[in-house]
């Protein structure tokens, strides 16, 4: 759908157009939960967090001004949302250290071809996203939102609401720390 | 930092597609000449491309459907205090009206309650005046009370 479309249900829900309301959601159902499911893994609380989403946006809708970048927004009230959940219910577990252990693959690197030259296969999928899983939150966030939503970094820096900097920086830490655990856990099942 | 260990540092933001031309040409004239660097870049760019490929997880009908029927009501709610807005001054103004009309009647009625104390010095217009004043604050205090209860009412819903 083109994006005046979407500017023009925005304008509607502003107004209080119940079905433009419907439309928006249908469009951003899919996307949505996906993030959400990405940062806390279960669906049910995927579910409770994609409920309280939607009536915050409700609620600050007349707000948004309509120009701007609708899924940047939306997503960033998701955002807010999943965070405060993740604090109150693991204080501790949102910001894991973010060390400079970029290269630890160098050290499990060998001279014969690596597992994930045949990554591509639909069986090593389902390996990437439990590696995606175990990542600390907001390295899952960034890696979902560059690679599942397929933002911009400007539009992810917008969502993080950090420089375009920090967002290179967490983006490519990410993707790093990804490819040693999936080399990690592809050791382990071929050990075992 | 070593050219081989600034290029590391650029491998990932290659793979998904996030370096500049001219740094995209120096990880490749890198790449070509060092096996390491080759092997981390397809590994990175598989793993990319696997996370594109990840399924969407769909939210389950009922709550898309739940969702869908609350955010209608909140927009309904969301609509009545506008309404509800436009019409508490005519309000207020009118209940006022309507208290400094009938005092008459309630003063003589209920005079053995209000004894004496009703009446202010100054005469006709010092008591019309009071009795203005003192019926527009309740009408207002109470307009507040109205609306703040009305908007306990929405929170809670």
């Amino acid at each position: 759908m083109a994006p005046s479309e979407v500017s023009g249900d925005i304008l509607a829900v502003q107004n209080g157009d119940p079905e433009a309301f419907a439309s928006l959601l249908g469009r951003y159902q899919n996307r949505l939960y996906r993030y959400l499911l990405r940062w806390v893994h279960e669906p049910a609380s995927a579910e409770d967090l994609f409920q309280q989403t939607w009536m915050r946006v409700i609620q600050n809708i007349r707000r948004f001004d309509a120009k701007r970048n609708f899924d940047a927004w939306l997503f960033a009230v998701a955002r807010n949302i999943a965070i405060d959940y993740l604090r109150r219910r693991r204080p501790a577990s949102l910001e894991e250290p973010l060390g400079d252990d970029l290269f630890v693959s160098d050290a499990l690197a060998t001279g014969t071809p690596g597992p994930l030259d045949q990554v591509l296969r639909s069986e090593k999928i389902e390996s990437v996203r439990r590696a995606l899983e175990s990542q600390p939150p907001l390295y899952r966030e960034v890696l979902t939102l560059r690679f599942e939503e397929e933002m911009k970094l400007e539009e992810i820096a917008e969502v993080l609401s950090v420089p375009l900097g920090t967002v290179k920086t967490r983006l490519a830490r990410a993707l790093e720390r990804l490819r040693t655990a999936f080399l990690c856990m592809q050791r382990e099942e071929v050990s075992s | 930092m070593s050219e081989h260990e600034r290029i590391r540092t650029l491998l990932p933001l290659a793979a998904s597609g996030d370096l500049s031309p001219r740094d995209m040409r120096r990880v490749d004239e890198h790449a070509a000449r060092c096996a390491a660097c080759r092997k981390a870049s397809d590994e990175l760019a598989a793993l990319a491309s696997s996370l594109r490929a990840l399924p969407t997880p769909q939210p389950p009908a009922e709550l898309v459907a739940r969702v869908c029927r609350l955010g209608t009501t909140r927009l309904e709610l969301q609509r009545t205090p506008r309404n509800g807005t436009a019409f508490l001054a005519p309000l207020v103004a009118a209940s006022w009206v309507a208290a400094l009309a009938t005092w008459p009647l309630v003063r003589a009625e209920f005079h053995w309650l209000f004894g004496g104390w009703h009446v202010p010095a100054g005469g006709l217009v010092g008591t019309v005046g009071a009795y203005s004043i003192l019926g527009f604050v309740l009408a207002c205090a109470s307009a507040l009370a109205v609306g703040m209860s009305a908007r306990e009412i929405r929170r809670s819903k």
